[in-house]
């Protein structure tokens, strides 16, 4: 199987954004996707970009521009699909995200991120 | 009729976006227009990301490493046939001499991220970039323009070789990721 590069966080956020968004995924939905994902973490367009160009410069995700639209002035959109070394890559984040879930969970207690904002661990008595 | 922002200011960022980005950026920013203060900020945040993806993407950093050791090679020739090794140990132009190397090597990535699949022209780039350091030969890390000018002319030559065997940007062979 192929070994893929290991993954910045900011780079699983980019490609989560990409796998949910499917059909749609162009710069601004892209970013607004981002910010959702990253809340309450600012996120600038030009972040986005830098993070596209990286990701597809190492064959994680592929673009093609699409038909112009006049609501953009005339101009295409950039469409991104994963590529298949950047779904492994984004598959071995998420399951390493996941092992450290489970083990701070164990830890910290079942109950520990439910709530959303801010979560400090309970540390265990 | 969708509302866009004032021509002048569409124009100033398309001047400022690389052109292989430029079409999907423009159109990006387009759509989020909601007024030109808006637009102006979408702009600022967007624009140096372009810039910035784009030149950690057609920048080799072996290549440019090449290209900085064939411009020093060609200013310390210029100077060391000029000014002689004594006068070059006692007065440090060694290091100074990494100023015009600087400049041209900088305005070499500026215009390989601005080229739009033209002919290069690195005579160009290392032009400006030693007339940027023959505008600075009032200041302390000054050098005489006769070593600026002929090391330029070197480096040209060595540049352009540099450039044959290994063509800047989307020609060169990319890494698999395999």
């Amino acid at each position: 199987m192929a070994k893929a590069d290991s993954l910045g966080q900011f780079e699983q956020l980019v490609l989560t954004a990409i796998l949910t968004l499917r059909e749609e995924a162009y710069g601004i939905t892209i970013h607004e996707k981002v910010r959702e994902l990253a809340h309450p973490k600012t996120i600038s367009l030009g972040a986005i970009y830098v993070t596209l160009d990286r990701l597809e410069d190492k064959g994680m995700v592929a673009s093609r521009l699409s038909d112009p639209t006049p609501e953009r002035g005339g101009r295409a959109k950039r469409y991104y699909h994963l590529e298949g070394v950047g779904e492994i890559a984004l598959q071995e984040a998420a399951v390493t995200a996941k092992r450290i879930w489970d083990v701070a969970s164990e830890v910290w207690g079942r109950g520990w991120g439910r709530e959303e904002g801010l979560c400090l661990p309970v540390r265990p008595k | 009729m969708f509302a866009g922002p004032p021509k002048i200011i569409e124009s100033v960022v398309a001047l400022l976006v690389p052109p292989a980005a430029r079409e999907h950026v423009l159109g990006d920013l387009r759509e989020r227009y909601a007024g030109t203060r808006s637009y102006l900020s979408d702009a600022v945040s967007a624009v140096p990301g372009a810039i910035a993806g784009r030149m950690l993407r057609i920048t080799d950093w072996q290549v440019l490493a090449m290209e900085a050791g064939a411009l020093y090679l060609s200013f310390l020739t210029a100077a060391w046939a000029t000014l002689g090794a004594a006068y070059l140990c006692q007065h440090g132009d060694f290091l100074r001499l990494l100023l015009p190397v600087a400049l041209a090597l900088a305005a070499l990535v500026v215009s390989d991220v601005y080229d739009s699949g033209a002919r290069r022209t690195p005579v160009l780039a290392a032009g400006l970039g030693v007339g940027c350091a023959v505008a600075l030969t009032e200041g302390k890390l000054a050098l005489p323009a006769w070593i600026l000018c002929s090391g330029g002319a070197l480096g040209v030559v060595l540049i352009s070789t540099v450039r044959m065997w290994f063509p800047p940007g989307g020609n060169r062979p990319r890494g698999e990721v395999l």
